[in-house]
């Protein structure tokens, strides 16, 4: 009885590749996949949500938390929900005059009960920002669109 | 309708894309906020992520009951305000429009019909002992 392989594997001379081949799936294939899984199940609490943001809800909510201080609580966790954000900030600025002339102090109110901050959390301040423009109903119109509907 | 476009703050198609992504993950992340307050009893911040959720649904201003009738379909958040100082309150907003000849009073009328009541039939109180 015997097993069928093929002849380049079994060769003698072959061996130190066959060798390298079994290192390579077993000494780091096989680590590097069970490691992915390990630490990216512990990234992520059973809800779904990113461990820091859970964190910030367990850190962020009292008892007597008004629906204010819960929204600034949620406008945290997009920090570490959507970390990977664009960098063009001119146009969160003009949007931000928006919600300002319209919120009046109530914005500065809570723009520091979600601790945004211009200089650092740009991922956190970015998304604020965007949360409160769909609260407001503000109209906006994609940029594009508007050169386009201007030059009619 | 006509819409004046200086009003409008251009926004790129990418923040665009964005924002509606990022609303799309807010029911997941105020389910995570829930399971916080309701395991640890919080009556207060409970019923602020329950409101939260109804608010970022409607796009409204959270905490300002000024725009309830902002809920109803074609309603401006300025003329909300508007109806709410003339009396015009939910039950009879349907009937106001339809006599001013608005159009949008057959679709508001719908939405009406389909408003939610709470009707509570029983109540308990449930003792607690902290330790």
């Amino acid at each position: 009885m015997g097993i069928a392989l093929p002849k380049t594997i079994v060769e003698g001379r072959n061996r130190m590749y066959v060798l390298a081949a079994y290192a390579i799936i077993f000494g780091a294939g096989l680590p590097a996949l069970v490691g992915r899984w390990w630490f990216g199940n512990r990234e992520k609490t059973k809800d779904g949500v990113n461990a820091r943001s859970a964190a910030a809800f367990f850190k962020g909510i009292s008892e007597d938390s008004n629906i204010d201080e819960v929204t600034a609580t949620l406008g945290k966790s997009f920090e570490w929900e959507r970390p990977k954000t664009s960098k063009q900030n001119q146009e969160l600025d003009e949007l931000e005059k928006q919600i300002d002339k319209t919120l009046g102090p109530k914005w500065r109110t809570l723009k520091t009960l979600a601790e945004v901050n211009s200089k650092q959390n740009s991922a956190r301040r970015r998304a604020f920002i965007l949360l409160y423009a769909h609260l407001l109903r503000l109209p906006v119109a994609s940029s594009s669109l508007r050169d386009g509907e201007l030059s009619l | 309708m006509t819409r004046d476009i200086s009003r409008w703050v251009p926004l790129s198609d990418h923040a665009r894309a964005e924002q509606s992504d990022m609303l799309l993950q807010t029911p997941t992340l105020l389910s995570s906020l829930l399971n916080i307050t309701t395991s640890r009893n919080w009556l207060v911040p409970t019923l602020a992520a329950m409101h939260l959720h109804a608010y970022l649904a409607q796009a409204l201003l959270p905490g300002d009951t000024s725009l309830k009738l902002a809920q109803l379909p074609g309603i401006k958040v300025s003329e909300s305000r508007e109806l709410l100082n003339s009396a015009v309150s939910v039950a009879n907003i349907a009937e106001t429009l339809k006599s001013k000849g608005d159009s949008r009073a057959v679709e508001i009328k719908k939405a009406v019909s389909q408003w939610g009541s709470i009707e509570i039939v029983d109540a308990s109180f449930k003792g607690m002992m902290n330790s």
